[in-house]
């Protein structure tokens, strides 16, 4: 997975990690680098944020100040699955909005 | 090396009227004879073992791993419990070779050789279960910082999973050359004492040419103790690194400083059980008595007792701590451990790692070769359910409640920890027949100073 991750070595009804399809990911990058240009916001999706119509899960470049999913990490609705842990996860999660600001 | 002048007060080290020739007889005569009906028995048995557990990876590399009873939140259990077990039982292998060599401590070389035989033997049982683990053994290699082609392939040197090969595969080689550089004289000896054609041309092989030169002597001792040197630092390092594998993760119950030195002397304690429990029986079957004495019994039994009580402290430092970090996840944690679905197994515990050792306070008790038989394989129990309440009950209560559940082992589970077991046994009997059990080159060392018979003759001339 880790050297290919195009192909899965997994039989089949073996469920493999989310990879947040690093494959795509990667071949995005690639085609950016053969022809000479930058990767720009919404280039590509995963799979799940894809098939989501209403917008619901959102992926993009962290790094990209100006990408939507910066924008929405910095939403004062953002929040983590035990961040007081401290592990820092990929995956963020939204609150519902509310009328109140005080959650 | 020392002294040749052992106190009157000081038992003999080696009992009865021995002479040279006597000590060579005796270490020879295992692997001169046939074995008899009963190492046939114990040797069927382990095999049967053996073969059952080879089925139960066979099966378990055909399927996959889903055929154990790990689950989501249980990740790691009997596997990962029976590799720390079988590394904590290498540990006494070195200590009692290494430390006590650089400590002088002249009683070690009754139970050395053995000791360190069965270091090396738990070693292989202890690497077999992460390399299972995998799922793919077959890609086992990939551990290892090899330099490839692969593209992203490389090892995360953050990872103390690593640490863990490195410190086990340099545990095992120093501890295989060691023993190997003590085995040469007493191979040797067996090289001349050989009439069989093919018997004298193995050991030849084994003894690489060993003759018995002073310089051959010379270059023994150096070695032995540069060894010794380099093999103590690893007595400590190896269970602390593979006590890192829990310490570095945030699982409440694992992420504790306590750690590493608590791991290493439960890695001791139940080291020294397990030579204990092997001896007791080759003492017995050998016909080793004179060599293997209970003054080395007693001695054994007094680090039993020791370290036990080092891992005792260690366990309650760990439920103050849990209670004085006031961190709700910790004091749940060892709650949890205590009193929680698996109480048992902490009960298991704590009776036989903590209270049992303590009865070696009584002299009549550690001198007593059924009570110390018995207390050692209590405490290898004992320490086999340590590990299981600390990978098992951290692991059942997470972080999120909705992931909570329990862990049962399947068939394939048990059986290939019976199968580690058995694999053990059988490579401990073969040894036990062919390999000179006792360090005979070193006790013919201390016979004149702490043999029974020379210490008598000295005491009645004064």
């Amino acid at each position: 997975m880790v050297l290919n991750p195009d192909v899965t070595v997994r039989s089949r009804g073996v469920m493999e990690k989310c990879t947040l399809c690093i494959q795509k990911t990667q071949k995005v990058i690639l085609d950016a680098k053969r022809d000479g240009r930058k990767v720009k916001d919404k280039d590509w999706q995963t799979a799940c944020s894809d098939a989501c119509s209403d917008g619901a899960m959102v992926f993009g470049d962290v790094n990209d100040k100006e990408s939507e999913i910066s924008k929405v990490r910095e939403g004062d609705r953002t929040y983590r699955v035990l961040e007081s842990l401290g592990t820092k996860p990929n995956v963020i999660y939204q609150t519902k909005i509310r009328n109140n600001i005080n959650i | 090396m020392s002294s040749h002048y052992e106190a009157p007060i000081r038992k003999p080290l080696v009992e009865g009227d021995k002479s040279y020739h006597d000590i060579t007889v005796d270490i020879a005569r295992p692997i001169e004879t046939p074995p008899n009906k009963d190492w046939w028995i114990a040797f069927s048995i382990a095999l049967i073992a053996f073969l059952w557990g080879v089925g139960c990876i066979i099966y378990t590399i055909g399927t996959g791993i889903g055929s154990w009873g790990l689950n989501k939140t249980v990740g790691w259990a009997w596997d990962i419990t029976n590799f720390v077990w079988w590394v904590g039982i290498a540990h006494a292998g070195t200590l009692i070779s290494a430390v006590l060599l650089l400590f002088r401590q002249k009683w070690r070389m009754g139970i050395n050789r053995s000791a360190e035989a069965m270091t090396i033997f738990a070693v292989i049982q202890a690497g077999l279960f992460p390399i299972i683990h995998m799922g793919r053994p077959w890609l086992a290699y990939w551990m290892f910082p090899l330099p490839n082609q692969f593209g992203s392939l490389w090892v995360n040197f953050n990872s103390p999973l690593l640490w863990d090969i490195f410190a086990i595969s340099t545990y095992l080689t120093v501890s295989l050359v060691f023993w190997w550089t003590g085995l040469l004289p007493d191979f040797a000896m067996i090289r001349d004492r050989a009439v069989k054609p093919f018997q004298k041309k193995i050991y030849s092989l084994v003894s690489f040419g060993w003759t018995g030169r002073a310089k051959d002597w010379q270059r023994f001792e150096e070695v032995s103790l540069v060894l010794a040197g380099l093999a103590t630092p690893l007595v400590l390092s190896v269970h602390s690194i593979v006590s890192m594998d829990f310490a570095t993760s945030i699982i409440p119950g694992w992420h504790t400083t306590i750690f590493p030195p608590y791991f290493v002397a439960g890695a001791i304690f139940s080291g020294f059980a397990m030579v204990q429990t092997l001896l007791i029986i080759m003492r017995k079957v050998s016909r080793l008595e004179s060599y293997i004495t209970l003054q080395h019994i007693e001695l054994m039994n007094i680090i039993i007792m020791i370290t036990g009580s080092i891992v005792g402290c260690a366990y309650i430092t760990e439920l103050f701590i849990a209670w004085y970090s006031g961190v709700e996840y910790e004091q749940y944690a060892f709650l949890n451990r205590a009193t929680g679905p698996y109480w048992w197994a902490y009960f298991f515990m704590m009776t036989c790692n903590v209270v049992s050792p303590q009865i070696m306070w009584f002299k009549k008790l550690r001198t007593s070769i059924i009570v110390s038989f018995i207390i050692s394989i209590v405490v290898n129990i004992g320490m086999w359910f340590e590990r299981f309440v600390i990978i098992v009950t951290s692991l059942h209560r997470d972080f999120l409640p909705s992931s909570w559940t329990m862990f049962s082992p399947t068939f394939i589970d048990i059986g290939i920890f019976i199968g580690s077991i058995g694999f053990f046994l059988l490579l401990f009997l073969l040894y036990a027949r062919s390999f000179p059990v006792i360090a005979q080159a070193e006790v013919k060392s201390i016979l004149k100073s702490s043999g029974e018979n020379y210490k008598k003759s000295r005491d009645s001339d004064e």
